[in-house]
Order: C-alpha cells, then structure tokens, then sequence
C-alpha cells in the first residue's frame, strides 16, 4: 500500500481549509493535501488526480447537507476513496445516514482534536470505519436509552450483586432468559463480560461522571 | 312631411281594423252557432261555440264566456245530454256569477233537477235564479222566466212566490202595454188564487184574464177563461152564471177547428144544468156532450157522461137505458185508470140494483165502493199530509237556512274583526322583530369589533415579546463575543512572552471551542429544527437532542416512554413551536439547576392530547416573577401549540407538564 496518501479537502471556510491543510502536512502518512469547495471543481480534479482520502464537511454552500448528496455521488463513481465526514452536525441521528446511507468511513466532531483526524486517517487505510469518541459515546447513550425494562431490570439487580439464578427468582423468569438477555446485552455493549457490562451500565446511568459527587455544571463541552 | 302623416294614418287604420277584426270574429261565430241550432245541426253548432269560447278566453271577456256556455248547455240540454248541459250550465255560473246569462243557467238547472226529481235542488236553483233576476233590468226574457217560475212555484206549493213573481210581472206588462202577457199572467194568477182556494179572487183575476182576451180576440183564450169562470162560479153554487158563462165558452169553442176541451164544457154546463135542477136541459146537454165526446176521443170524459145519463135516467126509472149507460161506462172505463169516475160508476151501479130490488148485488157494490172509497180517501188524504207536511218542511228550511245565514254574517263579522286585531298584532310583532333584529347586530358588531381588538392587542404583545426575545440574545451573543474573545485575543497577545507555547495554545483552543458551543446554543435557540428537520424526524432530533445533552451535561436522562410517532406528523410550525419548548426547558436545566437526573414520560390519551413531564432534581427556581426570556419563550409557545403548561418548582426539583392538542396541531398534508 503507497504510504503516501493524496488527501482532498471539502470545506467551504478557507481559513479552516488551510489551517486543516498544515495540520495534515504534518502527518508522516501524508503526501499532498488539495482543497475544493464546488461540486464541478471536486469532480474535475477527481477525474485528474487520483485521491485516496476525502475529508468532506457536511454544510456547504447555501444547500445544507449538500456534503451527504456529494458523498453519495463520490462513493458511486469511486468507490475506492475513503470518506471521512468531518463536520460541526454531529448528530447522532446522522450516524446511521452517513454510514448506511452514503456509506462514509469516518465521522469526526469539527471540535474534537486533530487527533481525532489523524486517528481517522490511519483506521480508514487500514479499511476500517473509525467513529469520533464523542460520537461513539453518545451513539452508545443511544442505545442505553433503548433497552427494554425487562433489560433494566436484570442490569438493576445485576448491579445489586445479585446473582444470575436470584434474578431469574426475583423476576418469575427462567434463568436460561436472564442467561440470554445478559448475552445480548454484552453483543450490543461490546463487553466481554458481566463485570463490564455492569460497569458500563453504571456509567451510563451516571452520565459518564466520573466523580460522582460533583454536582454540575462544570465545563460543559 | 305629407307623406309621414298619411301614412302614420294609415297605420293606425290598419291597427284598428286589425283589433277589430278580430272582435267581430266573435259575434260572427255565435251567429253562425245560432242558425246551426235552429237547423238542428247541434253537432255543428256546438264546436262553433266552442271555437268562440277560445277567443273569449284568450281576451278574458267574462260576459261572452258565460253566454257561450250557457248556449252550449242549452244545446246538450236539446241533445238530452244532462250531464253535459248540467256542467256547461255551471261553467256559465262560474264565469260571470251575477250575470243574466248565470240567472238562465240556473233556471235550467232547475229544470234538470225537475228531470231528475230533486226537489230540493230545483228550488235551491230556482230561487238563486230569481235572485239574479229581480236585480237584473226588466226585460221580456226577465218576466217570461218568472212566468215559468211561477208555475213549478205552484207546483211545489209556494203561491205566495209564485204570485209575487207575477204580479210585479204584470205591473211590467202593464208599462210596456203588452196585453197578450198581461192576459195570461192574470190567468195564471188566477189559477194560483183557485190552488190556494181563494175562489173570490181567482175569479176576479179569470175575469180580468177575460177582458183583456176579448181585446186581444183570442177565441181559444177567450173560451178557456169562460170555462174557468164558470168553474168557479159552479163551485160558488152560483149556476146560473155559471151556465151563462158556460155557454159563452162553448160558443167561442166551437169557433176554433179542433179542440178536445169543448166535450169537457158540454158536460160541464150539462151537470150544472143538474145541479140547478133542470134535469130535461142536463139531460139533452150530457147527450150533446156525448155526441162531442165521441168524437174526441175522450174515454175518460165520456165514461163519466155516461155515468151521469145513467143516473139521471135513474130518476125517470128507464131502467133499461140506465143499465145500458152504466155497461157503456164500463166499457170505456176499462180502457183508462180513473178511480173518480170508477167510484161514481159504482156508487150508480149500487143504486141500479137497489131500484130493481137486487139487494145482494147493490150491497156488494156498497161494499165496493166503501172500500174505494176508503182507498181513495186514505190516498187523498195522505197527499194531503204529504203536501202539509212538505210545506211544513220547506217553510222549516227556510228559517234554518235564514238562522245560518244570519250566523255565517255574524261569525265573518267576528273573522274580520279577528283578523284586524290579528293584522295589528303582526305589525306590532314585525316592528319588534326588526328592532331584536337590529340589536342583535349591534352586538355582534360590537363583538366583532372586540375581538379584532383583541387580536390586534395579542399580536402587539407576541411582537413585544420577540422584540425582547432578540434584545436578549443580542445580548447574550455580546457578551460572549465581547468577553470571550477580547480574552482570547489578549491570551494570543501574550503568547510570545510565554515558554508554554503548546499548553497555552491547547488552552486557547479548548476556549475557542467552548466558545462555539455556546455560540451554537444560542443560534440554536433562535431557530430550534432549523434545517435540522429536512434531515430526519422530529422524534429522532428529540432524541439525538436528549443524548447530546447527557453527553455534554452529565445529566442522567431516563426516558420512560418513547416519544409517539404522531408527533411527527404535526405542522412545521408545531413542530418548531414544541422542540423550542424542549430547549427552552432543558436549557433551564443544563444552566441553572444542578441537575443530576431528569425523567421524561411521555403520551397521548384517548382523546388525542399529548402529555409530557419532565422532572428534574435540580434546586428548582425561587420565584416565576422572575420570568426570563426562557419562559417568556415556553409560554408563547405553547400559547401557538393551543396547549398548557404548568411548572411547579421547589427545591427538591421541578417538574413540568405540558399539554399538547395533537391533532389540531396536525396538517393532514403532511
């Protein structure tokens, strides 16, 4: 794999463009970083030079969102180059979009650090999808919000200490449901055991506090 | 100029030769119809009247109308067709009602009625005919009607109409000097004096009737009258002029060629040669009677001459001739249906045998003749009652229908002072009604009026409300540019003095970014879905919204129930209206209430109202005097979502209710 990668930049703010463009300059992967702002220009120099990476923002121009109708263009004549959406619309209700809809690679608060970029950067060469922690985070919140009560209850008992067979007592159900709905619920986590999950769930239900006795605000961001 | 005049004249000629064409069509018709009666071609006749009673629609000329029908029926009538006569008759009454044509279409009315035997509806027709008449102008037709009224008058027994309706007849003719119908009114005044058994006066009217006969020299009428003077005078016992007058009639009868009635006065003069005694004179008298009766053919007198000889021979004991007239009565008896002459037939027969000493033959027809007799009586005098009892009955009538008539002027009397009272009233009521009326508008101008009022204060308090909305986050903005930014660009300013370059720089950045964020709050508030809702569903922003805040926050956030599907159906304007209530109120929150947990339940009811709670654990808000720009902004809100909210704060928390009227906040075009 060419380790020198030709990176394209959509963004309508020039001053962001070209403090982005140094930024990447830095990045021992990259070799030449180009910069367009209109649908003709980004289509002319796609046919002229070969890109790998696009960083792509969604609000362009007068249209919003014109960035998703672009990607969905770019992906259909170039499969190959990988998108990563780098934008100020985070949203967790855009994940699903980009990723299933326009199929992007990368989503990237414009706030978060540049780390976040170069992040992005090398998990996409490596043909992987990489998701800003932010976003991560709140698309797990999301998923937290949707669990069943029945879920609930077994991570409020399961919290408790109580044991999987006590559970399955408490709650006049099989301890072979308890047993699978816990499986589940790991799947969906990404955890490799209960001791995680409950972790997880502590978190969650904490709204990522870390220290628990401090009452907010304090710096939101 | 000349020209212009003539021909100007000419036209109005042509006009009026043209209209007046078309008025003597008219008569022209009903001449032809006249002459084809006359010829007896009624067919013919009839559809010239019917043709002239089109015209006499077409222009509405009542008078020509009633005449028409009342020939028309006059001809159905001729035909024997009462139905048809009948209805014409009507339809001329119906057309022009007091006119004379009407008067003759109920006098023939009544003679149809004559036809079919209804008494009542003769009279009925016969006295509305009369009526007419007396107002009507004296003319022949006029008096020559009431001569025909006054004989079925006489018929049903009313003389007193029936002389009055002659008498003021004769005082016409006496005007008019018309001595043929003077003469025969007094006849038939005097024929009514004798029904009514006035034998003086019938006498006199005879008498009168006489005169003027031999002034007319009217053989025939001159004859008749004597008969009937010498009638009376007979009955008055005075015969001795009876038989002068007697005579006189058969002298004037024999002048006139053929008349039946002249065996009728022989036999007359014969029985009052009788009754005066002179039985020789009756006797030759009955046989001269005779002789003229046989020649007339009159079965009926001649048996009861025949029964007369007898017993006159009776007395001179012929025996035989009496039995000889009493078989030659017989004879002619049987061929007619007389009880009269029969009886007196009997009674003779009855002495007959009794004179030749035939006791058992004479006792059976005293027998007969009793019984006859009795018959006859019984009839006689059941007619008798009948006749009483009719007049009784017609007399009866007449005052009902004189009570009813008095009753129906008075009750229309009363009707017509009722519908005065009753107009009054409606005018009264009509006045009142315009005035309710006009009240009743007056306010609802007035309301009206009001309500624009209303409006207009409302929208002056929604745009102060904005006007204070957008001050204050004017506001806001300064002070986070000014303050925020002025800091940052002293930070840089200071930059080259520092070792720490990287730390510093990392420092501006995360301020840079807070800086944003807060940036993008506002302008979030300012227009909440923004292009947003182009994206995805009001439900999915809520929830993104809702994540972003426990992300940023650190605030726990437990949603009880999902947020309904229906809300996204609501307008734009709802939409907007209710994701700015939500920032509104979580804005409150992250901001100013140390919050730890919030908890959303959320749902739509039966009758379509959606509730949603939202509770925090925060310290709550002291006082809602203190309203910010946030709950300025709730309210409006939810005033444009026609919802309620209700906020209760203390500082354990606070909880927030909201309730949202989904379906009229729902566009069925979406």
């Amino acid at each position: 794999m060419k380790q020198h990668k030709q990176i394209l930049i959509i963004e309508d703010s020039k001053s962001f463009a070209q403090g982005l463009e140094l930024l990447l300059m830095q990045h021992k992967q990259v070799e030449n970083v180009y910069q367009e702002n209109d649908f003709d220009g980004i289509f002319n120099l796609l046919k002229e030079i070969k890109i790998d990476i696009i960083i792509l923002d969604l609000n362009l121009g007068i249209k919003e969102n014109d960035g998703i109708i672009i990607s969905k263009k770019i992906k259909e004549q170039y499969p190959t180059i990988k998108i990563i959406v780098l934008t100020e619309n985070v949203r967790v209700y855009l994940y699903d979009k980009l990723f299933n809809e326009c199929g992007v690679d990368a989503y990237i608060d414009k706030q978060s650090d540049i780390s976040q970029t170069y992040k992005a950067i090398e998990t996409v060469i490596q043909n992987r999808k990489y998701v800003d922690d932010s976003i991560s985070t709140m698309v797990e919140i999301g998923v937290w919000m949707r669990i069943s009560t029945r879920e609930t209850e077994i991570l409020n008992l399961l919290k408790k200490g109580f044991l999987q067979k006590q559970i399955a007592d408490k709650l006049f159900i099989n301890p072979k449901t308890v047993e699978s709905h816990i499986r589940n619920l790991s799947q969906r986590f990404l955890v490799k055991n209960t001791t995680e999950l409950v972790a997880k769930y502590i978190k969650y239900k904490n709204a990522n506090r870390e220290n628990m006795d401090i009452i907010p605000p304090f710096k939101t961001g | 100029m000349f020209s212009k005049n003539v021909y100007l004249v000419f036209f109005i000629l042509i006009i009026n030769y043209g209209y007046s064409q078309k008025k003597e069509k008219l008569p022209v018709l009903l001449k032809k119809a006249k002459k084809l009666v006359e010829k007896l071609e009624y067919k013919k006749a009839i559809t010239k009247y019917e043709e002239a009673l089109t015209i006499a629609e077409k222009e509405n000329l009542k008078q020509e109308l009633g005449f028409i029908y009342k020939k028309i029926g006059f001809v159905y009538f001729k035909q024997k067709n009462i139905k048809q006569a009948s209805f014409n008759f009507k339809k001329c009454i119906k057309a022009d009602s007091l006119s004379q044509n009407a008067a003759d279409s109920y006098f023939n009315l009544s003679l149809i009625y004559r036809k079919l035997k209804n008494k009542d509806s003769l009279l009925y027709h016969l006295d509305r005919s009369i009526k007419i008449y007396t107002k009507q102008e004296n003319t022949n037709k006029k008096f020559n009607t009431y001569q025909k009224a006054s004989t079925l008058y006489n018929k049903y027994g009313l003389y007193e109409k029936a002389i009055n309706l002659l008498l003021s007849a004769y005082t016409y003719y006496e005007k008019e000097n018309d001595v043929k119908n003077k003469a025969s009114i007094s006849k038939k005044i005097g024929i009514t004096q004798r029904l009514m058994g006035n034998l003086e006066k019938s006498a006199m009217y005879y008498k009168k009737s006489l005169n003027l006969n031999m002034e007319l020299n009217d053989t025939v009428e001159i004859a008749n009258s004597c008969n009937s003077i010498a009638n009376i005078l007979s009955i008055q016992k005075k015969q001795d002029s009876a038989i002068l007058y007697y005579q006189k009639a058969i002298r004037f009868k024999e002048k006139v060629p053929y008349n039946k009635e002249l065996g009728r006065i022989w036999s007359n003069l014969a029985s009052a040669y009788y009754i005066k005694g002179n039985k020789e004179k009756a006797l030759t008298t009955y046989k001269k009677a005779l002789e003229i009766k046989k020649v007339e053919k009159d079965s009926m007198s001649i048996s009861y001459t025949y029964n007369e000889l007898a017993m006159l021979l009776m007395e001179k004991k012929q025996y035989q001739k009496v039995k000889q007239y009493i078989d030659s009565s017989l004879t002619y008896l049987s061929t007619i249906n007389n009880n009269d002459v029969l009886l007196r037939n009997i009674e003779i027969r009855a002495i007959y045998y009794k004179a030749i000493k035939n006791y058992s033959k004479s006792l059976e027809l005293r027998e007969q003749y009793q019984e006859l007799y009795q018959t006859l009586y019984n009839e006689k005098q059941s007619k008798l009652i009948q006749n009483l009892q009719e007049k009784f009955e017609s007399k009866l009538k007449q005052k009902k229908i004189h009570d009813l008539s008095i009753n129906v002027k008075t009750k229309s009397k009363t009707i017509e002072t009722q519908k005065y009272s009753l107009k009054q009233k409606n005018w009264f009521l009509s006045v009142l009604g315009i005035l309710i009326l006009g009240l009743f508008l007056y306010f609802k101008l007035r309301q009206k009026i009001k309500a624009k009022d209303y409006e207009v204060k409302r929208l002056e308090s929604v745009f102060e409300n904005q006007e204070m909305i957008k001050e204050s986050i004017g506001r806001d903005l300064h002070d986070i540019v000014s303050s925020n930014y002025n800091g940052i660009r002293l930070k840089i300013l200071a930059l080259d003095k520092n070792d720490t370059i990287k730390q510093k720089s990392n420092e501006i950045a995360e301020e840079l970014k807070q800086i944003n964020h807060e940036i993008r709050l506002v302008s979030h508030r300012l227009s909440p879905l923004g292009n947003r809702i182009k994206e995805t569903s009001l439900v999915n922003i809520i929830n993104s919204y809702l994540i972003e805040i426990q992300y940023y926050s650190k605030i726990f956030i437990d949603i009880q129930s999902e947020f309904p599907k229906e809300l996204n159906s609501m307008t734009l304007k709802s939409q907007t209206n209710f994701y700015g209530i939500l920032l509104e109120v979580f804005n409150n929150i992250t901001k100013h209430a140390l919050a730890t947990k919030i908890i959303i339940t959320n749902k739509i009811d039966e009758k379509g109202i959606y509730k949603i709670d939202i509770q925090d654990n925060g310290k709550g808000f002291d006082n809602i005097e203190n309203e910010g720009i946030g709950l300025i902004n709730i309210k409006q809100r939810t005033q444009f979502l026609n919802g309620e909210i209700t906020i209760n704060s203390s500082n354990k928390g606070t909880i927030i209710e909201l309730l949202i009227p989904i379906n009229i906040n729902t566009d069925e075009t979406t």
